[in-house]
């Protein structure tokens, strides 16, 4: 994942969080779904950015909460299985 | 200020110091190897005495001495047949590798055929098995959340006396596993005297809590309820009388029709408040152990949306359908349907909130199932069928619109925010007719519900 994509989904999560109206700062090792600022619903939202972005196809991920619940989490996981 | 600083107690270092310095030989203490040590002998206490309270419920289960000893050692077994199975994961076969909850839940169907299948003479292991049918439900849910984290690789190094705290919690709880299994404690586990002291000091604020909704409870049971308890009995005898709506339903399309508006939203007031104040109970006592874990309801009453309040009114079970029926059918289905997210969207939405659901409640009419009598589950179930229908649609048209919306917070405005929570409010009031326990039949309900609207 290049500095480009990642200020992308930093910008992504931020969404995310300022939807369910948190507006906090978040580091890249931070929590996301574990600390509950996102709840497990938030989870499609995620996946479908993530397969239309980098390409990951779920259906051959053993999915975990725990792949996607950081930024750092979600770097490991598209250089891992995207296609990008 | 003031008022959050109170209200948010366990996070003020203050009052964590003084914890501290108070029970500071307490926190030393309760290592967790002690306080792992103590769930797990309450956790054989449950493991014993739960199956045996259930076999009483029904004659032909064994009720000798024997015949429960057999049926508390296979339950026993099999959770830890279903352990091996966990920390020995990827040496399972391949089919069971790709779909461990499937065959789990298959497994257990196989065995309900077969006892399904035996003749009331069929010597006293036929009794044993219907012992374990009855048992099991209450089990297999958390059995699916050990096999997820041997699914996940995070099972190995447990050891089967500390699964047993999450397959039978002395904490409590229902069918649903509060606190989901052993994996998600121990994230949450307090690692340091402090967060222990945060732990404990958030457990003891929700027991405040639990206290509150009681009494908030007994209030309404005794101000807008009859006949009355004490609280009615202080008033002089005087109450509001509003009947409860299990009352108000039996009568269809003959109720009082504001009668019924009234007591709608009040069930929904009620209900609420009788799953905090016995969900706070359960998180609290893990939470006074070190396990700091989310609670089970917060503040549905103050949700903008269907979606937002079925995320915080039953959390654990919300996660749970989430977790066996959600989240598989979206992720398996993208590849099919990625062209298509408003049908993937809708299909994971019905298999969590519909069939799931369904499936769960179906698990829960043990006693007829044990007995073979499917049709009878089908039947006794119509209403649940409804509700679970009417709850999927909900949640789907919700979570659609937050799509739609494209990450746009809602309006702020004090009007827009109360209209928005009325409408969920109005919305789950409406459901809950087909929700209510009793033997309403579903009809009824229908008519009832129409005659809301001067339709009936």
């Amino acid at each position: 994942m290049d500095i480009n994509e990642k200020t992308k989904l930093r910008t992504f999560l931020q969404s995310c969080l300022v939807e369910r109206g948190d507006r906090a700062e978040f580091q890249d090792d931070e929590s996301l779904f574990d600390s509950g600022r996102l709840d497990s619903l938030t989870i499609t939202r995620i996946v479908v950015y993530l397969e239309q972005e980098f390409g990951v196809n779920f259906a051959h991920v053993n999915f975990d909460v725990d792949l996607i619940d950081s930024v750092q989490a979600i770097e490991s996981l598209v250089d891992t299985v995207g296609s990008h | 200020m003031k008022i959050k600083r109170l209200t948010q107690f366990h996070e003020d270092p203050a009052v964590i110091a003084w914890w501290r310095a108070w029970m500071g030989w307490m926190l030393k203490w309760l290592t967790p190897f002690w306080r792992r040590s103590i769930l797990v002998a309450g956790a054989i206490y449950v493991a014993v005495s739960n199956p045996l309270s259930y076999l009483e419920k029904v004659l032909e289960a064994p009720n000798d001495l024997l015949g429960s000893a057999l049926v508390v050692l296979t339950i026993f077994c099999i959770a830890w047949l279903i352990y091996q199975a966990t920390v020995r994961f990827n040496s399972l076969p391949t089919t069971i590798r790709r779909h461990p909850q499937l065959t789990l839940h298959l497994l257990f169907w196989g065995f309900l055929a077969i006892a399904w299948n035996t003749t009331p003479t069929a010597g006293p292991w036929r009794a044993v098995m219907l012992g374990i049918a009855l048992f099991f439900p209450n089990l297999i849910w958390r059995c699916g959340y050990m096999l997820y984290s041997g699914q996940n690789g995070r099972a190995v190094g447990t050891s089967f006396p500390q699964q047993l705290i999450c397959l039978f919690p002395v904490f409590g709880g229902t069918h649903t596993p509060y606190g989901k299994g052993l994996e998600f404690l121990s994230k949450f586990e307090a690692k340091t005297e402090e967060e222990l002291a945060r732990s404990q000091l958030a457990g003891i604020k929700l027991l405040i809590l639990a206290s509150l909704w009681h009494l908030g409870l007994v209030i309404m049971e005794g101000v807008l309820y009859g006949p009355g308890n004490h609280v009615t009995r202080a008033l002089g005898g005087h109450t509001i009388g509003i009947p409860n709506l299990a009352q108000l339903v039996t009568q269809g399309a003959g109720a009082p029709r504001y009668t019924s508006w009234v007591s709608i939203y009040c069930e929904l007031i009620w209900q609420v408040l009788h799953l905090a104040r016995n969900g706070h109970g359960v998180i609290a006592v893990l939470r006074l152990f070190g396990f700091n874990v989310f609670r089970n309801t917060y503040k549905p009453l103050l949700a903008e949306s269907i979606h937002e309040f079925w995320n915080r009114y039953y959390y654990y079970f919300k996660e749970l359908l989430v977790n066996f029926f959600f989240i598989p059918v979206f992720m398996q289905l993208g590849g099919m349907l990625r062209k298509w997210p408003r049908l993937r969207l809708f299909a994971a939405v019905f298999a969590a909130a519909f069939v799931g659901n369904m499936y769960y409640h179906l698990l829960n009419k043990k006693s007829l199932l044990a007995h073979g009598d499917v049709f009878g589950v089908i039947y006794s179930a119509r209403s649940d069928f409804f509700y679970a229908f009417l709850l999927a649609i909900g949640i789907y048209i919700s979570m659609l619109r937050k799509e739609r919306r494209g990450g746009r917070p809602l309006s702020a405005a004090r009007v827009a925010r109360i209209l928005r929570i009325f409408g969920v409010w109005t919305f789950f009031s409406l459901i809950f007719i087909w929700n209510l326990k009793g033997g309403t039949p579903f009809f009824t309900r229908v008519y009832f519900f129409l005659n809301l609207f001067g339709l009936a």
